[in-house]
């Protein structure tokens, strides 16, 4: 396998806060990696660096460029999704379809245009007269379409329900992703995911706190429920 | 009580409770209570 995001000490500070405190990671191709974290962790940061959005100190290298001076020619690898709510209301359809593709190199329109006659979803629909589960329809298509080696999604099921969240994934694993591509995604619903995960990153503090593959990570510790009475019943055992 | 073990022999444990691989969700929970740590230093049995 080969590394397509090797960050070594990242720091980032905002004021007197540490939003990225000496985090080091690896992810590898063609794995689904989880970046987890709870609030004011450093996950966003981590995903601004990585795309290059934010200076940050440390090494970085992203499909063997360095995002702070290489963002351009990175950017043509990378397809990047915030949440799901970032389209504006009077968007069309077929504008967020032409901007996709004035702004990425690889974005096939007639794949998205394909994917979305599969839909209930019309060209010329504006963004604020689609449903939620529409509007994370259109960004499905808008990612499909997209030819690129890195997929970094942040927080992309927010304010979906579960049904539109478990599409949204579904779609994703079964027709996005292959060994050639890599997703790194953001989220706080872990529960729902854990199974599409290859590898996670645990970060607090702007540190990482675990990583690993998650079979490794499953081998690696064991979860122990003691009742109170087999407690009891040890603790009498300790005693002389 | 649940608790979590990192590079322990199941067997040892066994007799102690009940044992199983924890959930993604559940080694999260237990890593953010036991606060961040290197990784390569993450200490075993941690109480979650």
């Amino acid at each position: 396998m080969t590394a397509v995001i090797e960050a070594r000490a990242l720091a980032k500070s905002y004021g007197a806060t540490r939003a990225l405190d000496g985090a080091s990671f690896t992810v590898e191709s063609g794995r689904i990696v989880g970046l987890i974290g709870p609030n004011g962790a450093g996950k966003t940061t981590a995903l601004r660096a990585i795309l290059g959005l934010t200076h940050c100190e440390g090494e970085l290298t992203v499909l063997g460029r360095d995002p702070r001076r290489q963002r351009d020619e990175l950017m043509r690898e990378v397809c990047f999704i915030a949440d799901v709510a970032v389209l504006p209301g009077w968007l069309r359809v077929s504008q967020a379809l032409e901007f996709a593709a004035g702004v990425h190199p690889r974005f096939d329109r007639a794949r998205a245009g394909d994917f979305l006659r599969r839909t209930d979803i019309r060209m010329k629909s504006r963004v604020r007269e689609l449903s939620k589960g529409m509007v994370t329809q259109l960004h499905l298509a808008l990612v499909l379409a997209v030819d690129a080696r890195l997929l970094v999604l942040d927080e992309p099921t927010l304010g979906l329900d579960l049904l539109y969240r478990r599409t949204f994934y579904d779609t994703l694993l079964n027709d996005y992703f292959n060994e050639q591509r890599t997703i790194l995604l953001t989220t706080h619903q872990v529960e729902e995911i854990e199974n599409l995960l290859t590898d996670v990153i645990f970060i607090d503090h702007g540190r990482v706190a675990l990583a690993g593959a998650v079979d490794a990570l499953g081998e690696r510790y064991v979860q122990l429920t003691v009742t109170p009475e087999q407690a009891a019943r040890e603790r009498a055992r300790a005693l002389p | 009580m649940v608790m979590f073990y990192e590079a322990c022999d199941p067997a040892l444990l066994a007799p102690l409770g009940e044992i199983r691989t924890p959930s993604i969700a559940d080694l999260f929970v237990a890593k953010m209570q036991g606060g961040a740590r290197p990784p390569d230093t993450t200490s075993a049995g941690a109480p979650a």
